[in-house]
Order: structure tokens, then C-alpha cells, then sequence
């Protein structure tokens, strides 16, 4: 795949503003719902947390059959993947594609209808679940009744992402187009394919696990992966105002993850009764694919090199650097943890949980607030009001994501060691790791202040006063302090 | 703060009117800024990485793949003593087979068959069917150095010491499958066998020579209490035409067994 | 459209390749799986489900038990299940054929339910864990699931399945608590949960 350089010059390209947009409200629709659904999946998480702590405290009602701990805990998860992750990051391609795209086309009501029947579908999940309608099966729980509205909002937006590049101006193109184009079509394809073959056909036997966990691999490496490598792809080297440093580097990144990302799933569940091969061709494709994150966190590296300094003052970039490089640790940690020999004592302990939260909370979450906080400003024509928020929200998600994982990790090893031996009761492995459910607790509170200071800076943006066009005065949309005043 | 910075955090917001009703720029919420994309390298270390992932990746898939198998479950093949519930035990020939395709084939190829000028065939091979089964455990448990003739084939090559690497049992295995494939059809050889001539030799480190092993007074340890008869490289009874080659100049012209 | 068609075309290729390969391909493989009948003894294994314990899948699957428990034995060269006597052997394909709803699992916040039906066989036990988990184990993370069981009046003879309990959790005099046809699936299905026939292809190891 060529990508075109097209010009050295760096001159920012004076097109259009968002004032107006038919597609400021789409996109405004999406980042609103993700962060709504965000809070609940976060309040729902949190009580989760508290719930597998102590099993008889005040937060578990073992009346209430909608508020136990297996019902409330998959909705939380649900909600932070097709909720926040997948909306906030469908409102950023949104964005995206449309800059790159240059044309007129915009058909801007069939993201909005999207939007609409995806919330809708959300909700019929989150409903059809805590009332006992899940079908039990882990990131799948959403009934068929919430599945269908949420995959034809899917297919929607792939048919609008490939009429809006079909339509586009010119040749040009860069990588984050081929990246967001293989998630729309990946995830259509594969959310279909999973709840027709398991919710529609209702296939019985251990290859309804296949389908499954192949699912789960392709909604962690191709979905939520292109969908944020994507996003760091096209807004890190507009925040430096350097152009990407390889083209080869991105091609490697984007075939690589296509290539490998679909195998990835099975991996979860090594040493079930499915094909040998089918198992080993999972773990070697976690294993490949630290080929593609490399060359997507070398390209990032090299593209910040030099650049590391604007870390500081630009927070937008700041969040996006860090999910980038959160990224590339955790598929080197993914490829390792998945080998064999490691596997068989972290297999079933929360380390695993740990590795998937690792990327959900390090690198999407963050990728998407950065994306939130480059694109807000813009599109609303509005500036930050209280950078300090947005610098107090950067640490507080770097210190839940760092208490999450590593308390999670420790714990989960512990619990596998535990496990492996015989001689250790199963009674002993859960007291082994009670002192570490009080971490997980701790970050489940660390998560949910940041998730609220998310939302609070979100909606700081519109109590500051509209920036008015004429003016030449008037503020920048700029997000960070240092540098209005240097 | 840098030059960058003024680039990228200035949205040109204000180029559009709001209230334009211009279709162009009311439907374009265009990003000012297109992102472009250098030419850099792909950094060395980086494609070694790619190719040794591609070979470590190869390399385990084959290794672990259960023979692209629907119904292989187990990554790792099964040699250990097994119970199966009403099933019998595993044949020896099974077992031999796994462990020949893992080292023996190299060399003796999977037909038996040997490479011409290069390496023996084990097909109709005098020593595998012979009756005197200690100079064939020797060699197996010792390794060979030096000119070796086989169905009149002389090769001049080395192969190396197995005592180390493999079980009585596996030893057992291994020889048993290799006079029971490519038409070879002697009888078993049991673990007891391989330890006694284990035994017998324990003391030496080296390679033999095919003069050496000629020498060795031929006997069948194969045969319950390894009989102290002498035994010659002629075929083992029941050994197949296709076993029955050419009986080599043999050292000791002991009579014909049965 | 050039560079549309390469993407879309190469996307098509390789994640229909995975699609193929690891959800296709075990499906079209398992379809054709047949039960084993012993030669000797008629037995065909795996035992068809009783009618009670197919109801029990969608109470097992609502209340997410797979949250916090997993439904196979890994073999002995992928970890201690065997060793943990969570299983004789590992299961397999065949063990699963005629579930129609299948929960692996990828936690063990709790043990192992593959064989839990052979290590309890006794209804009233289910009932009382899942009425009251700290009956059976004080520091249990497991919740209790009472809503999976209801108060009643005692008319005549008690309930046969009222559960035995005392202390804090024994009901009001003259009540009894009894389970929900909820319950009862749930404790069928989990009662139905026994992998300990022998299948030719899965061995038992030796020790």
C-alpha cells in the first residue's frame, strides 16, 4: 500500500471549520454517548469490584437478582468496549475520515442514525443482561435483541466509511484511513458473524467456543486496535507538526495487524478441547503480532523524536503518546503471556483480566480521550477551560491504570502459582489474593474519579464562551496553558 | 512554547463563516491539517526481529500442531505409558514411528531408504535384520565412525551416540518400528535387549568402528535371556524377501537359527 | 479505487483466512462427531442431558457463574487441573457435543465446574452453597443467591427439597424455603455436570 507523501510543507492546510458541520452533530452524538456509557460502565465496575472483595458487604443484594456480581460485572465490560471505547472511537473516525477526505459528501445522517440505533441497542443490552438475559458468554452477553441494533449500527458506518472513500477528493490518502476502514469492515464482519452463528443459529458443542474466542480476538486486534492505532497514526504527527516518520513502518504495522490480529483469540482459552493446531496458530499469532506493534510504536518513537518535549504543554498528545506506548508494552507483554510455559500458571487468574485491562484502560481509553481532547475543541469552535482538569484527569488515569495492572499482575501470579500446586488448598489460592482485592477496589475508585474528570473537562467546553470568529482576540482552542502564556 | 505548537493548535476555526450556507464548507468539517508521511527506514534490528519471528513461528506451528489434526486436542504428542480406560496399550511400532520421524529420518529418511553414498538404508538392511541384534543395539547406543557396507553399499559417514538421548523403552521402540517398516518384518525387540547390551558397554565413550562391530561375536539378545548362541547378520526368521538382501561378508559364519 | 480494493481485498483474505480457521473450519469439524458406544458394556458416552439440567443452562449463563468459574480440564502438560483432581483426564471435543451452550471459561475465581456433579451428588447441598455460600467456606468470595429461592408458609408436610438451614439463615417458624424452578434447573445442570466416563481419545494419565 503506497502512501503518499505528498508535500514537505508543513503550511497547515486551510480548508474548512467545524461551525455548521452536518457532522458536528454526529460526532458530538458519539463522544456524548461513550463518555455517558463510560460513567455507567465505570459506577457498575466499581461496585463489581466491591462485591468480589467481600461477597456479604452492604453493595451485595442477594435479593435482587439484577445486582449480582455475574451480571453486573459483564455489563460494566460490555459498556466500557461497545460503549466507551467503540463510540468515542466511531465519533473520532468520524472526524478523521471525513478531513481526509475533502469532498462534500458527507452524508451526515447515516452517522447519526448510527449513533441513535447503537445507543439503542446499548440500552436494550444493558437491560436484556441485568435481567437475565445473557447468554453467558464473555464480551458476547448482549442478548440478539440488543446485538442486531448495535450490528446494524456497524454496518452503517462501514458503508459510510467506504461511500465517504470511495467519494473522496483526489488520490491522496494516508495510513489512519486503512486503518479505520479495516475496523469498520473487521468488526461488522466479525460482531455478525459471532451473535449469527451463536445467537441466531444457536450452534451447540465446543465450536461455539471457537467462534467465540475468535471473536474476541478480533475485537481486541481488529477493532479496537486499528480503531486507536489509527487515531495515534493521524493526530500525533498533526500535534508535532511533523509528518509520520515511515511509510514503511505504517504499511509493516497495518498488514501485520490484519494479517495476524484475527488469530489472536483462541489463545484465551489454551489447553481447551479444540484443535491442536488451531490453539498453536493462536499463540503464534499473538507471538507475530509484536511485529506490527513494534514497527507501530518504533514509527511513533521516531516520529516524537525530537518532539518529546511537547509532551508536556500539549495534553492531547500527551494522552496519545502514552496510549501509544502503553500499546507497545502490552503486546509484548500479551506475546509472552501467552507462550505456553507462561500460560499454564496465569491461564484463569486475574492476570489475564489484567493483561485485557491493561489495553482497554492503558491504550484505548487514553487514545480515545486524546482524540476527545484534540477533536472537542475544534469541532465545537470552543476552547478548554480548565487545562488543570485535563492534567489532573492525565495522571489520575495513569495512576488507576498503574494500580489496576500491577496490583492485578502480582496477584494473578500468585494465584497461578497457587493453582498449580495440588497441595494448596482452593480455599488457601482465594485467601492468597483477598489483600489484592482491596487494590483492585482502590483502582476501581482511581478509575472512576478519572473517568468523572473525563467527562467534567468534556463538558467544561461548552460553559466557555463561544470563540467568536471575528474577533481577534478571541482565545485559541488550545488545551494547555504553558503555551498561551510562553 | 516551540513553532510546532503553533501549527497544530490552531484550528483555523474562524475560516468559515458559522452561518455560511455554502454546501462546500457547511457539510466539510475538514481538518485544517492533513497529516503527511516521510520516507524513513525500517530500522535493521526491526526486520531481524520480523525474520526471526517468521522462523520461531514456523518452527512452533509444525512443531505443535497436532498434524493439522480436527481431532488432536494435545499440542504435546503422547509417549508415556497411557492408560485408556477399555483401550489396550499403545503398539511399541506407534511410539517408534513418532520418535524415528524425530531424529532418525534425518539421515535414513522416512522410506528407510537411506540417502545413496551418504547414509545406509535401514530397509533390508543386514544389520536391523539380523540375528544378531547386539551389534545392531550397539551401534544404535554408540554411534558409528567409518566405511560401513550395506546390501553391498559401502558409504563412508558418522553417525552419532542415542544411549544418551533415549530410554530403554524408547530405544526399544524405535528399533522395533525400524524392523517393522518399508517391507522389514523381524521380530520385536525388547527393552530388556537394549539394557543388556547397555550394560555390556557401559564403559565406552566412543564411536564404533563397522570392523569393530564385525568382530563382536553375534548374538540374538532380542531372545528371551538373550541366548548365548552366536547369531549372524543373516535374517532374523519370518524377516521378509525384502529383508532377505544380500547377507554381507560377515565375521562369524554361525549357523542358521530355527 | 485502487488502493480501496487492496485494503478491502486484502482484508477480505486474511481475516476471512482466521475467520475460516479458527471459527469455520472447528465447526464444520465438530459437526460430524459421533458418541462412543463401548463395545463391551453399551455405554454411550457422553450420557444424553436429562430434560431438567437444559433448562439449568440458561439460569447457569444469566447469572454470568462464568464470571467466576470454567468448564474444561486442561491436559497435564498445560497446567495442574488434573493434579487439583478437578478431572481425570482432559476433556475433549466430544465431551461438549451435545450441550447446546458451552462455558468454557477464563477465570478461576472459584474452582472448576467440568466434574462438579461427581464430586457432589446431593441436590440439597447446591441448594444451601447457593443459598448460603460462608455455610460452606467463611472466606468464600462467592455470593449468595437468594433470590433463586423462595419463603413459603409450611402447609402440611414440609417441602421434600426445603432446605436444612439454621441459625441466621433458618426462616420465620412455620416457613420453609424452597427453590425456584430457577434453582431447581440450576442445581440439575450442575448435577449433570460428570466427565468421568472414558472416551477413547482422552486417556487418563497415569501417575
Amino acid at each position: 500500500m503506497s502512501v503518499p507523501n505528498q508535500t514537505a510543507d508543513l503550511q497547515l492546510n486551510r480548508v474548512a471549520a467545524g461551525n455548521g458541520s452536518v457532522l458536528r452533530g454526529p460526532i458530538l452524538l458519539f463522544f456524548a454517548s461513550g463518555l455517558f456509557w463510560l460513567l455507567i460502565a465505570v459506577a457498575l465496575w466499581l461496585l463489581s469490584a466491591f462485591q468480589v472483595m467481600d461477597p456479604f458487604s452492604p453493595l451485595v443484594f442477594p435479593d435482587v437478582a439484577w445486582l449480582t456480581y455475574g451480571r453486573v460485572y459483564p455489563v460494566a465490560m460490555d459498556l466500557l468496549v461497545y460503549g466507551w471505547a467503540s463510540m468515542s472511537g466511531v465519533g473520532t473516525a468520524i472526524w478523521i475520515l471525513n478531513s481526509m477526505a475533502k469532498n462534500p459528501f458527507t452524508g451526515g445522517y447515516l452517522p447519526l442514525l448510527a449513533g441513535i440505533i447503537w445507543n439503542l441497542g446499548l440500552f436494550f443490552g444493558v437491560w436484556g443482561v441485568l435481567g437475565g438475559g445473557s447468554t453467558g458468554k464473555e464480551w458476547l452477553e448482549f442478548p440478539i435483541y440488543a446485538a442486531f441494533p448495535i450490528w446494524l449500527a456497524e454496518i452503517i458506518m462501514a458503508i459510510w466509511t467506504v461511500a465517504l472513500f470511495i467519494g473522496r477528493r483526489g488520490k491522496g490518502g494516508y495510513i489512519s484511513q486503512a486503518f479505520l476502514l479495516t475496523a469498520f469492515i473487521a468488526f461488522a464482519w466479525a460482531y455478525g458473524s459471532a451473535n449469527g452463528f451463536l445467537g441466531f443459529f444457536k450452534v451447540g458443542g465446543v465450536a461455539a467456543s471457537a467462534i467465540h474466542w475468535w471473536y474476541f480476538g478480533c475485537l481486541i486486534s481488529l477493532w479496537l486496535t486499528p480503531l486507536g492505532v489509527g487515531i495515534v497514526y493521524h493526530f500525533v504527527p498533526l500535534l508535532i507538526g511533523r509528518p509520520l516518520y515511515s511509510a514503511k513502518l505504517a504499511t509493516i504495522s497495518f498488514w501485520g495487524i490484519v494479517a495476524f490480529g484475527g488469530w489472536t483469540g483462541i489463545a484465551q482459552i489454551l489447553g481447551a478441547p479444540l484443535p491442536a493446531w488451531n490453539q498453536t496458530a493462536s499463540v503464534v499469532a499473538n507471538v507475530l503480532l509484536v511485529v506490527p506493534i513494534l514497527a507501530f510504536a518504533t514509527n511513533l518513537h521516531l516520529t516524537m523524536k525530537g518532539s518529546f518535549d511537547l509532551i508536556k504543554p500539549n495534553l492531547a498528545l500527551r494522552f496519545l503518546v502514552t496510549g501509544g506506548m502503553v500499546f507497545g508494552l502490552a503486546g509484548i507483554w500479551n506475546a509472552i503471556t501467552t507462550l505456553r510455559s507462561v500460560n499454564r500458571i496465569l491461564q484463569f487468574t486475574w492476570a489475564t483480566t489484567a493483561r485485557t485491562d491493561l489495553f482497554l484502560i492503558g491504550f484505548v481509553s487514553l487514545v480515545c480521550f486524546g482524540a476527545i481532547y484534540y477533536v472537542l475543541p475544534r469541532l465545537v469552535g470552543r476552547s478548554w477551560k480548565y487545562t488543570k482538569l485535563i492534567q489532573i484527569h492525565f495522571w489520575f488515569s495513569i495512576i488507576a491504570l498503574g494500580t489496576l495492572v500491577f496490583d492485578l499482575t502480582i496477584a494473578g501470579v500468585l494465584q497461578g502459582f497457587g493453582l498449580m500446586d495440588p497441595k494448596v488448598p482452593f480455599a488457601a489460592v482465594v485467601d492468597l489474593i483477598k489483600p489484592f482485592l482491596l487494590g483492585y477496589e482502590l483502582a476501581g475508585v482511581f478509575i472512576g474519579v478519572s473517568a468523572l474528570l473525563g467527562v467534567g473537562s468534556f463538558l467544561t467546553v461548552f460553559v466557555n464562551p463561544a470563540w467568536a470568529p471575528d474577533s481577534e482576540e478571541a482565545p485559541e482552542p488550545v488545551i494547555n496553558e504553558e503555551v498561551s502564556l510562553a | 512554547m516551540s513553532s510546532h505548537d503553533e501549527h497544530s493548535e490552531t484550528p483555523e476555526l474562524n475560516e468559515t463563516a458559522p452561518q455560511s450556507r455554502d454546501r462546500r464548507s457547511e457539510t466539510a468539517i475538514n481538518d485544517p491539517a492533513v497529516p503527511l508521511v516521510g520516507d524513513g527506514a525500517v530500522p535493521r534490528w526491526l526486520i531481524g526481529v520480523i525474520f526471526f519471528g517468521l522462523f520461531w513461528s514456523g518452527a512452533y506451528l509444525f512443531s505443535y500442531s497436532g498434524g493439522f489434526s480436527a481431532d488432536v486436542f494435545d499440542y504435546l504428542p503422547k509417549f508415556g505409558p497411557l492408560t485408556s480406560g477399555p483401550q489396550s496399550a499403545p503398539d511399541p511400532k506407534v511410539i517408534g514411528k513418532a520418535l524415528f520421524s524425530q531424529n532418525c529420518v534425518t539421515c535414513h529418511q522416512a522410506t528407510g531408504q537411506g540417502l545413496t553414498g551418504q547414509y545406509p538404508p535401514l530397509a533390508g538392511s543386514e544389520i536391523v535384520l539380523g540375528e544378531a541384534t547386539n551389534r545392531y543395539i550397539a551401534i544404535v547406543l554408540k554411534g558409528l565412525q567409518g566405511p560401513v557396507t550395506i546390501k553391498g553399499e559401502t558409504v563412508n559417514n558418522s553417525m552419532q551416540a542415542w544411549e544418551g538421548q533415549y530410554t530403554d523403552a524408547q530405544l526399544s521402540a524405535i528399533l522395533t518400528y525400524e524392523r517393522s517398516d518399508w517391507g522389514n518384518n523381524a521380530p520385536p525387540i525388547p527393552p530388556e535387549a537394549i539394557k543388556q547390551v547397555r550394560d555390556e558397554f557401559k564403559d565406552r565413550k566412543e564411536q564404533w568402528t563397522y570392523a569393530e562391530i564385525m568382530k563382536m561375536p553375534g548374538k540374538d539378545v532380542a531372545k528371551a535371556g538373550g541366548s548365548e548362541k552366536q547369531a549372524s547378520n543373516k535374517p532374523a526368521p519370518g524377516a521378509s524377501p525384502a529383508g532377505s538382501a544380500s547377507p554381507a561378508a560377515s565375521a562369524s559364519p554361525a549357523p542358521q537359527q530355527k | 479505487m485502487n488502493r480501496l480494493s487492496k485494503i478491502i481485498g486484502g482484508v477480505f483474505v486474511l481475516f476471512g483466512l482466521s475467520w475460516w480457521g479458527l471459527a469455520v473450519y472447528p465447526y464444520l469439524s465438530f459437526a460430524a462427531l459421533k458418541e462412543n458406544v463401548d463395545p463391551n458394556t453399551k455405554e454411550v458416552a457422553p450420557p444424553d442431558i436429562p430434560g431438567a439440567a437444559q433448562q439449568g443452562y440458561r439460569v447457569y449463563a444469566a447469572n454470568g457463574c462464568v464470571s467466576c468459574h470454567s468448564q474444561f480440564v486442561r491436559d497435564k502438560s498445560e497446567g495442574g487441573d488434573i493434579d487439583r483432581e478437578w478431572g481425570k483426564r482432559r476433556t475433549v471435543a466430544r465431551d461438549y457435543m451435545k450441550d447446546n451452550q458451552v462455558f468454557l471459561g477464563v477465570s478461576r475465581m472459584g474452582p472448576d465446574l467440568t466434574n462438579v456433579g461427581v464430586r457432589q451428588k446431593d441436590a440439597q447441598w447446591f441448594y444451601r452453597y447457593l443459598y448460603d455460600p460462608r455455610l460452606f467456606n467463611p472466606d468464600t468470595t462467592m455470593p449468595s443467591y437468594r433470590w433463586l429461592f423462595q419463603e413459603q408458609a409450611i402447609t402440611g408436610q414440609p417441602a421434600q427439597n426445603a432446605l436444612k438451614l439454621e441459625g441466621a439463615d433458618a426462616p420465620r417458624a412455620g416457613h420453609e424455603i424452597v427453590p425456584t424452578a430457577e434453582a431447581e434447573a440450576l442445581v440439575a445442570y450442575l448435577l449433570s455436570l460428570k466427565r468421568d466416563y472414558a472416551l477413547p481419545e482422552a486417556p487418563a494419565p497415569q501417575e
